[in-house]
């Protein structure tokens, strides 16, 4: 984990003394190969598993719960934030 | 269908995804070092409660997290980083995945329902506070998928505030998610 937060970094370095052509280098096109190409295999590894295959229908309802809860903490502490600053 | 039909290269597809993963995240790296300007347009033209609101979107999300792995049983360290994705689905899966599929999945589910909950729920959510609420809702995703959705249902002068509530969560969610999985 911490070689992708050294190459994050660098990457950020790198953005900031590339400046324009920085978001040229990290647009849409480098970003969106990379990203189809390992959403692919990260597919690819969750179907080959076992243990997945067979805990679906849990997994399917645990996102759920994190998704709900997750974004309910944000918008309730986003709304008491408002409150306090416009009190 | 790849892992299903040939799961005996679950490690090379597992390897496969890594390095690009590692390529993803250079590539963001870039992204956002370029975009530092309008992080700095921001902090000149912002009011406090957009300035600081990321603060609160990632907390919220973490508390939530934690409530979340209490009811499922998912283990605490897990559960933070499953938060910490705060709707960028493309990397919260995959680095998760790292850890094992079945948290990658999760991670993956979560927060792609994440995103889709705020494409459903944001035209509902413009309260008297303006766009604190949206902008929390969309996480990371303030910046590009949900940003149309906030500017329409809660004003075009929101556009800034969205992008660079955007911009600070996709910043943090790497380095959350890391910091976290590094225990």
């Amino acid at each position: 984990m911490i070689y992708l937060l050294l190459l994050f970094s660098i990457g950020i370095v790198l953005g900031i003394i590339l400046k324009n052509r920085g978001k040229e280098f990290g647009g849409d096109t480098p970003l969106n190969a990379s990203v189809l190409l390992m959403i692919f295999f990260m597919g690819a590894s969750i179907g080959s598993s076992e243990a997945i295959r067979e805990s679906a229908l849990s997994v399917g309802i645990q996102s759920l719960v994190f998704l709900v809860f997750s974004v309910s903490g944000s918008v309730l502490f986003a709304h008491l934030w408002g409150r306090w600053v416009s009190d | 269908m790849l892992g299903v039909f040939f799961p005996s290269f679950s490690n090379s597809y597992s390897l496969y995804g890594q390095i690009f993963l590692y390529i993803l995240i250079f590539v963001i790296g870039v992204s956002v070092g370029a975009n530092t300007g309008t992080l700095k347009r921001a902090l000149k033209v912002l009011k406090k409660d957009v300035l600081l609101l990321p603060v609160f979107s990632i907390g919220g999300a973490l508390f939530g997290g934690i409530l979340g792995g209490i009811i499922t049983g998912v283990p605490l360290k897990i559960s933070l980083a499953v938060a910490a994705g705060l709707g960028w689905y493309s990397l919260a899966g995959p680095m998760l995945s790292l850890v094992s599929p079945m948290w990658g999945a999760l991670a993956f589910l979560s927060n792609i329902g994440r995103e889709i909950l705020s494409f459903i729920l944001i035209p509902f959510m413009k309260g008297k506070k303006g766009a604190l609420i949206p902008m929390a809702m969309g996480g990371a995703t303030a910046m590009d998928t949900t940003m149309p959705m906030i500017t329409r249902f809660s004003g075009e002068e929101y556009v800034l505030g969205a992008l660079y509530n955007g911009v600070i969560l996709s910043m943090m969610v790497p380095i959350l998610i890391g910091f976290i999985l590094s225990f």
